[in-house]
């Protein structure tokens, strides 16, 4: 009973020590989720669609401090980095490097990074990657079976394979 | 523990340890396996599991027994691991967010099951174990029916074949042993997860700083005596809740933190044994329902842990047959919590009986029975 | 005279809840699509007589369990969730009489005879454990079961079984996972005078099914059952086992050896368990061991819950009722689930309906206070 008092008497100045922790508490998840997000870049040196920017004969390209991929015309590569914000060294040829600062959009996992169109500063040099045909999952029946009221999980020791059928429970 | 210890009250009061030990050690030499592998076997354990028997304590102290109920919050730690990995949250960083993320519904389960155990008074442990079956089939109609479905999920890698639910197993690569190795101090042979330890530190002087506070303090009194601690102005109800409500956000970090050593994730077992083997550790440890200490948390962990890293190879060994050894560690599982009970059961009955005849027959009696 | 509102009190509200949503599965099978049904029963459609006979099967497979958690909520043991060790006495039965290679009606009831001495010990030592810990009955209960399933896991791979229809093939010992009575003694009750009805299919095999069978063998063990259980709750031990279950003190002023009494209950209630489990093997067609035994208390105390029993107070009808209701519910509630919304929900049904019965049952305010 004394408890439901005492709540009832929150002051403003602990309804603002409140708020501002949820603020913070938001703010927290929110910063894990960016600085936190890993995305998958498919590098590409492919001819653009309307062939108006062509791909280079030979590129070598170096994201933030990974090792450097080296890409002929028509080459394409995947490597993984966490967070929106990165630095990409681009060396053409035997020409001087060129560094350029790439900003990935937050909410895709896969992107599609096209180093030609990087070059030539034309927008969009990344989009989100939609693969054509997509090959379907491997097939995967198993979360459909759950023991009932199991208290043996993960942990479980797994039976010894039956021979014969297992019969399923009428 | 005070009055005389002679060697039979030692025995009686710590057979559940004196048991342990001897098997272990039977166990090593059949076992074959070297005192290093052992050893760092047990300190990975150290680190995976501690978080989760720790959060045991508080409603130990409350007086509510052992809380079977922390399936909940690792039921709801894996769902914000399943969230983490659906949105490829990577590292340290994909443990937070799936901790932050869950945090809300953990508080919520452990309100839930707060309320729940405060209509069962005097049966909270079985109502619990109950709870966390009943909170299952939610969990699995959540996972297995909705995620996916009226919950879009983003990454196809983990949703079934058939386009909705999560599936069987998850691969936890992104976030895998983030936390052990963000700092792992090398010592001769043995790689320690000073990360995670140090969490669990954390842990342990929030639990010991909790104690003296306001809110602790009244714990000890409602775990002492509700109708006492009631008629001197403790709301025993809402303290009993907020125990169960930290029992149960410290299970849901536990769950992740215990799921990124794994390093993937029975999506639909994970959570059914977490309570079972956080229970049967801390009573290896030497607690009882309503006595638990730090120690009896690491000992615990130890031991029970050690015991099930030798008794696989063990079985193997001795029996030619691997399953031997599963099965002797569900059953020394089980028959530990069984016989602890048991013998906290028996003894509290004794202690009963003892303090109703120090009443009725004189000052000698009354002096027995006080001594404990 | 009893209002209609106290009649509805007494029965409770979760239980009348309970019998209408029944009701509803009943009268749904007809609308539902016929689509999902086919893959997953194998059946045509969700015929009702078909869905009554396994509904009157299940009830027959599962009632002896059900009734055997009586004694012992009568003596204020509580709730048996150390069932198990019954069903293991009953499994121990079973396969004894396989390698004994008994067939037919001497293979079931000698499979109860040779459960009987392990029931009896079983149950006779579980109940001096329960007597020493009045008050933890329950959680105590649950994990002496746990741990005696494990125990037995381990003893059915070790324990020197040697018949070739029970032990694993390859190795020639331990005993397998499931092991099939089709050529011992499967459906020995049910098909006692059973009454067939219904359409007639004709496996290749040249064994006729039918689509409705009631299993009237089944449900006359039962029926026999209930009533020794009700005469002996009647006999001068039964109400005396009640006087301890509903005040302890008030017995003991009486003369009656609590401890003695509520060590009769647990060992009946065992004995019950042992059988049965061999009336669900003779109606299922098979043996199941190892982990299967974990689970089986929790649907026999969901049923007697939902029948109206409370954690100290149970009758014929709280069994009788229970587990029609609750196989009634687990029968219809997955097909016609199934078939609406086309879903294989039956296994989350299941777990959220019995386990939340129970939770019902734990959290309700008991009149007698501990």
């Amino acid at each position: 009973m004394n408890g439901v008092n005492k709540e009832s008497k929150v002051g403003p100045r602990r309804m603002l020590v409140r708020g501002g922790l949820a603020v913070v508490y938001i703010a927290v998840m929110v910063m894990a989720f960016i600085l936190g997000k890993g995305h998958k870049i498919l590098i590409d040196n492919k001819d653009s669609q309307d062939g108006a920017i062509k791909a280079f004969e030979n590129v070598n390209v170096t994201i933030d401090s990974q090792d450097p991929i080296d890409f002929m015309a028509g080459d394409r590569d995947q490597t993984s980095v966490r967070s929106q914000w990165h630095t990409i060294t681009i060396k053409v040829g035997d020409q001087q490097p060129v560094v350029k600062k790439v900003t990935l959009p937050l909410n895709e996992n896969v992107v599609l990074l096209s180093i030609p169109k990087l070059m030539a500063n034309v927008e969009p040099y990344v989009v989100p990657f939609v693969p054509a045909d997509e090959p379907p999952p491997p097939a995967d029946n198993s979360g459909n079976s759950n023991e009932f009221t199991s208290p043996t999980g993960t942990e479980a020791p797994a039976a010894p394979t039956a021979p014969a059928a297992a019969p399923t429970n009428p | 523990m005070s009055g005389k210890m002679t060697p039979g009250r030692f025995l009686r009061e710590n057979a559940v340890i004196i048991i342990f030990i001897i098997i272990t050690l039977a166990a090593i030499q059949p076992s074959g396996l070297s005192l290093t592998y052992i050893v760092q076997e047990l300190l990975t354990r150290l680190g995976r599991n501690s978080f989760l028997v720790l959060a045991l304590l508080i409603p130990i102290y409350a007086g509510m027994g052992l809380n079977f109920g922390m399936t909940l919050g690792a039921m709801a730690g894996q769902i914000g691991l399943i969230f983490a990995i659906n949105y490829n949250i990577t590292g340290v960083n994909g443990l937070l967010f799936a901790v932050l993320a869950s945090m809300p519904l953990a508080i919520l389960m452990g309100y839930i099951c707060g309320v729940v155990l405060n209509n069962a008074k005097g049966r909270e442990m079985v109502t619990g174990f109950i709870l966390a079956f009943f909170m299952d089939g939610i969990y699995q109609f959540f996972v297995l029916y909705t995620l996916g479905y009226a919950v879009p999920m983003k990454n196809p890698a983990i949703v079934l074949s058939r386009g909705y639910g999560i599936r069987n197993t998850l691969n936890l690569d992104i976030v895998r042993q983030s936390l052990d190795t963000w700092w792992m101090l090398k010592i001769g042979p043995f790689s320690l997860p000073m990360a995670s330890y140090l969490v669990i530190v954390v842990l342990c002087l929030f639990i010991v700083w909790f104690k003296k506070t306001k809110m602790g303090q009244d714990m000890r009194a409602v775990g002492h005596d509700m109708a006492v601690a009631n008629s001197s102005g403790i709301p025993v109800n809402r303290t009993r809740i907020i125990a169960i409500i930290i029992s149960t956000v410290f299970a849901c970090i536990g769950q992740v933190i215990f799921l990124q050593n794994m390093g993937n994730m029975a999506t639909y077992g994970a959570h059914t044994q977490t309570a079972f083997f956080a229970v049967a550790a801390i009573l290896v440890g030497g607690a009882s329902v309503k006595k638990a200490s730090l120690a009896n948390v690491f000992v615990g962990v130890v031991l029970l842990h050690a015991l099930f890293v030798v008794t696989p190879n063990a079985g193997q060994k001795v029996f030619g047959q691997a399953m031997i050894g599963e099965y002797f560690r569900q059953f020394i599982g089980y028959g530990v919590i069984a016989l602890s009970l048991v013998l906290y059961a028996w003894r509290s009955r004794k202690e009963a009986e003892r303090q109703r005849e120090g009443l009725r027959g004189g000052t000698a009696a009354a002096a027995q029975g006080g001594a404990k | 005279m009893r209002s209609f509102k106290q009649i509805v009190t007494d029965f409770g509200w979760p239980r009348i809840i309970i019998f209408l949503f029944l009701v509803l599965l009943f009268l749904m099978p007809p609308f539902a699509k016929v689509t999902g049904i086919e893959r997953l029963a194998g059946v045509a459609s969700i015929s009702i007589p078909a869905s009554f006979s396994d509904v009157f099967n299940r009830f027959g497979q599962n009632a002896v369990f059900v009734l055997a958690l009586v004694p012992m909520i009568q003596s204020g043991c509580g709730l048996n969730f150390g069932l198990s060790l019954g069903i293991l006495s009953g499994l121990l039965g079973a396969t004894l009489s396989m390698q004994f290679n008994l067939h037919g009606a001497a293979g079931f009831f000698g499979g109860l005879v040779l459960a009987s001495p392990f029931a009896v010990l079983f149950g006779g030592a579980y109940g001096m454990l329960l007597n020493k810990v009045k008050g933890e009955e329950m959680t105590i209960a649950m994990y002496v079961g746990f741990a005696s399933v494990f125990f037995m896991s381990i003893m059915w791979l070790l324990l020197p079984y040697t018949h070739p229809d029970m032990v694993w093939g390859f190795a020639g010992k331990g005993l397998r996972t499931t092991i099939s009575v089709e050529n011992y003694w499967i459906h020995i009750l049910n098909n006692f005078l059973a009454i067939p009805g219904g359409d007639v299919t004709l496996s290749p095999m040249g064994v006729k099914t039918y689509e409705f069978l009631f299993p009237t063998g089944e449900l006359l063990f039962v029926a026999l059952t209930a009533f020794l259980m009700w005469l002996f709750m009647r006999t001068k031990t039964g109400t005396a086992m009640t006087a301890v279950g509903s005040n302890p003190d008030y017995a003991r002023a009486g003369g009656i050896s609590v401890d003695k009494m509520r060590l009769v209950s647990v060992i009946i209630s065992t004995f019950l368990g042992a059988a049965g489990i061999l009336v669900y093997e003779q109606s299922f067609g098979f043996i199941q061991l190892y982990t299967a035994p974990l689970a089986m208390p929790f649907s026999a105390i969901a049923a007697i819950l939902i029948g109206g029993a409370s954690v100290n107070k149970a009758s014929m009808v709280n069994v009788l009722i229970g587990t029609f209701l609750f196989q009634g519910l687990l029968t219809m509630a997955p097909s016609v689930i199934n078939s609406t919304i086309n879903s294989d929900l039956s296994e989350v049904v299941r777990i959220i309906v019995s386990q939340g019965i129970i939770i019902y049952a734990l959290t309700r305010k008991t009149k007698v206070t501990k």
